[in-house]
């Protein structure tokens, strides 16, 4: 057996990516009423994307750092974006409860971008992308606890 | 044995009366430092300095994420307020199902240190130093 093998084998934290769990929770907490998340036409809309894991914090990798960044888009007002963003920081912020098996160790938003398009002869899209640092814990299953 | 990467070289200790190793929950890493002291004899039959080796010892150390609700953790602290020696394994245990120290360092340690970083926006973060009190074995024995 590998050196690399036998590691993972013990390891069993190492197979599994916090990416799945960390986004499921994100979006569900971010739905809220008037605000669309997702890959949609509508406005305003918020979108998740760019969602960076790092690498394995501990050395049985159950500890994860994962960088977000969370979009929040308007064809009103800058001022519609900046609202909805500043509700995206305190709902994950407040509570982002995972799924089974993870645990949320702390949200903590990171740098502010304003990328509103303008244009003399297009309409104004207001963009602002709220990064996000988010620290997740495993936890180990009964069996690995045995 | 051959060459391997630090992720496997972990730090255990024995908690309480156990007689199985536990790990210690977060270790990011840690260092063990052998050390020796050289008794100089030099005298005037040669323009060489010359030793004799005197006193064997070791230090070690972890940096890990607190975590007050680990067990093996809580003896370091335990060990730190109560002056009692803990009992560490550094390195590869066998695998199995009786876990025993294969590759790396068995001993009893006094902890010297524990120092807390609690930094906004990261992991709260424990440093433990411990200095070796009596032998340092080497698993496997010497052949």
């Amino acid at each position: 057996m590998s050196l690399f093998s036998r590691l993972f084998a013990r390891n069993p934290a190492y197979h599994e990516s916090a990416y799945a769990p960390v986004y499921k929770a994100v979006v569900a907490r971010l739905k809220r009423t008037g605000v669309t998340v997702g890959r949609t036409a509508f406005y305003p809309r918020v979108e998740v994307h760019t969602i960076t894991e790092g690498e394995r914090q501990d050395k049985e990798g159950e500890v994860r750092q994962l960088n977000l960044t969370v979009e929040s888009i308007s064809n009103n007002s800058w001022d519609e974006a900046s609202t909805m963003n500043e509700g995206n920081i305190t709902r994950l912020t407040s509570e982002l409860v995972l799924p089974t098996g993870w645990r949320c160790m702390g949200v903590f938003p990171d740098q502010l971008q304003d990328l509103t398009e303008s244009a003399d002869s297009a309409k104004i899209i207001y963009r602002l992308l709220q990064s996000f640092t988010i620290w997740v814990e495993r936890e180990k299953t009964q069996q690995e606890n045995q | 044995m051959s060459k391997k990467t630090g992720n496997q070289n972990k730090f255990y200790v024995k908690v309480g009366t156990a007689t199985t190793y536990s790990w210690l929950t977060g270790e990011q890493n840690n260092n063990v430092n052998r050390t020796q002291e050289a008794i100089e004899v030099s005298d005037k039959s040669t323009s060489w300095a010359q030793f004799i080796a005197g006193k064997k010892g070791a230090t070690l150390e972890v940096t890990l994420h607190a975590d007050n609700s680990d067990s093996a953790q809580v003896e370091l602290l335990k060990g730190l307020h109560n002056g009692t020696p803990v009992k560490f394994f550094v390195g590869e245990l066998s695998t199995g199902n009786d876990p025993a120290p294969s590759d790396g360092e068995v001993g009893e340690a006094i902890v010297t240190n524990l120092s807390d970083t609690n930094d906004f926006g990261a992991v709260a973060s424990r440093n433990a130093s411990l200095t070796v009190t009596g032998e340092l074995t080497h698993y496997p024995a010497w052949t």
